[in-house]
């Protein structure tokens, strides 16, 4: 009878420790997914009233310069402005489901997953700041910390996938 | 000799010439093996595997069928080869796009200190050609580090003229389609995208080639369909491995946002290429035609 841990039980210990990552990525996923549609779909229903206010912004400043704002230009500055922000807030939309959709499948395809959820957190993440470069420093620390965890979860996944064979 | 469905036949691999292949009918049975190619173990030997499209038996080491050029999802390592993990090559994406981040920043910069369109014209093709400089010594770094893991390409000539064929047939549509989504995007939204004339003199139009179509045609397809195809391919299936590689691809291009659903579209095409015909330079040819018919198409011969 041996007394020391057979190399199957301590893989099934290595395994289950991935096990447990790969659930914080589901976690991440959910939360970065949930977060994604709340407020993107708060950006699309609302979105011709976040253009009145910004545009009423710039006329005020404009008018305070002393120029002239042309009502026609204007009114068709405001249905593309609206056009735009519905289609940036239906994207939001879409890649907050496909965050949802990934930590669904992190168990199934768990390299696969995570590698998708890091490339479109940190995409979006570019793509955010290139519109607003503000929102690059709000919040660096949790987007830091859901990023390394990302990260961890793709070694853990790719250990994971090797030991399911 | 055996004789396959079709009615030819074929010589056993790993015996002589005439000789009876010795695989018996329930190593070959399609059922007992996944889509996959998958190993099968003749006699004597562990050296071989079943085509998961022909069911033919092939050396392991091939990274494509012989009879029938399928590719293989998972390419043989060769030994002593370490395997790529796509974790170092996920560290340098995360670091181009921010360097892509910067050039954007940059050229909003330049954009808003230029008063006149020359200045404006001089100052965009300094920024990208410094920033372009930063990519390329990067991803040579990068291509010098892995290397030594990534697998070997595995063309033939024959294959990857079968692919140009199509692969040319392919670029014409994606460019039927870029058209097609520019112009619905400048009816809905307008165009507020600053362009560079390039026939202002030869120099230029050389510079704006050099940088808009051979700069990214070598290091984006040197990156994306070599490194972080074959790196992704190590650990999931081709399919998952391409359309990955094409989103970050896709978001490689932060500075035209609009054009990015394209994008992926094409990354997932050049992808493809890649994988079916078994070479890098076919997809580096369509990428730089690609952005000359762009080019051109933009700002007029």
């Amino acid at each position: 009878m041996s007394t020391t841990p057979s190399s199957g039980s301590l893989g099934n210990l290595a395994q289950s420790a991935r096990s447990g990552q790969l659930r914080t990525a589901r976690v991440i996923m959910f939360i970065v997914g949930g977060l994604n549609i709340a407020l993107n779909a708060f950006g699309f229903f609302t979105a011709a009233r976040i253009v009145d206010e910004a545009i009423q912004v710039e006329v005020d400043r404009a008018q305070q310069q002393g120029m002239v704002i042309d009502p026609s230009e204007l009114s068709e500055v405001r249905t593309r402005a609206i056009s735009l922000t519905q289609v940036f807030s239906g994207v939001g939309l879409a890649v907050g489901v496909a965050f949802i959709v990934l930590g669904l499948f992190v168990y199934q395809i768990p390299v696969a997953a995570t590698v998708t959820a890091l490339v479109l957190y940190v995409g979006m993440y570019a793509l955010v700041g290139y519109f607003d470069p503000s929102q690059l420093y709000r919040g660096l620390i949790i987007k830091i910390l859901i990023v390394v965890g990302l990260f961890k979860s793709i070694q853990a996944a790719i250990a994971y996938r090797q030991e399911q064979g | 000799m055996r004789t396959d469905s079709a009615g030819g036949s074929f010589e056993c691999p790993g015996q002589p010439s005439g000789l009876a292949c010795n695989l018996s009918a329930e190593a070959v049975d399609p059922m007992s093996f996944a889509e996959d190619s998958q190993t099968i173990a003749p006699p004597g030997e562990d050296s071989h595997r079943l085509c998961w499209r022909c069911r033919l038996p092939v050396d392991i080491q091939a990274p494509h069928c012989p009879h029938c050029a399928a590719p293989f999802r998972t390419p043989p390592v060769e030994e002593g080869r370490q395997t790529l993990s796509p974790v170092p090559l996920l560290v340098a994406y995360v670091v181009l796009l921010f360097v892509n981040l910067l050039q954007v920043a940059a050229l909003r910069w330049g954009a808003v200190q230029s008063l006149d369109a020359e200045q404006l014209a001089r100052n965009i093709l300094a920024q990208t050609a410094l920033l372009e400089l930063i990519n390329t010594i990067l991803v040579v770094v990068v291509y010098f580090q892995t290397r030594g893991a990534l697998p070997p390409t595995g063309s033939n000539l024959l294959r990857a003229a079968f692919s140009a064929i199509w692969g040319v047939g392919g670029l014409i549509a994606l460019l039927v389609v870029n058209m097609a989504y520019h112009s619905w995007l400048q009816s809905m939204l307008g165009t507020t995208e600053i362009l560079v004339p390039w026939n202002s003199d030869w120099q230029r139009s050389v510079a704006l080639v050099a940088l808009v179509c051979v700069q990214p045609a070598v290091i984006e397809e040197l990156f994306f369909r070599r490194m972080v195809l074959d790196g992704l391919r190590s650990a999931m299936s081709w399919h998952a491995a391409i359309w990955i590689s094409a989103l970050m691809f896709t978001f490689a291009h932060l500075g035209v946002p609009l054009s990015l659903p394209y994008l992926w579209l094409l990354g997932a095409f050049l992808g493809y290429v890649r994988v079916l015909s078994g070479c890098l330079w076919l997809p580096i040819v369509l990428h730089f035609l690609h952005n000359l018919v762009v080019l051109v198409l933009e700002r007029g011969l």
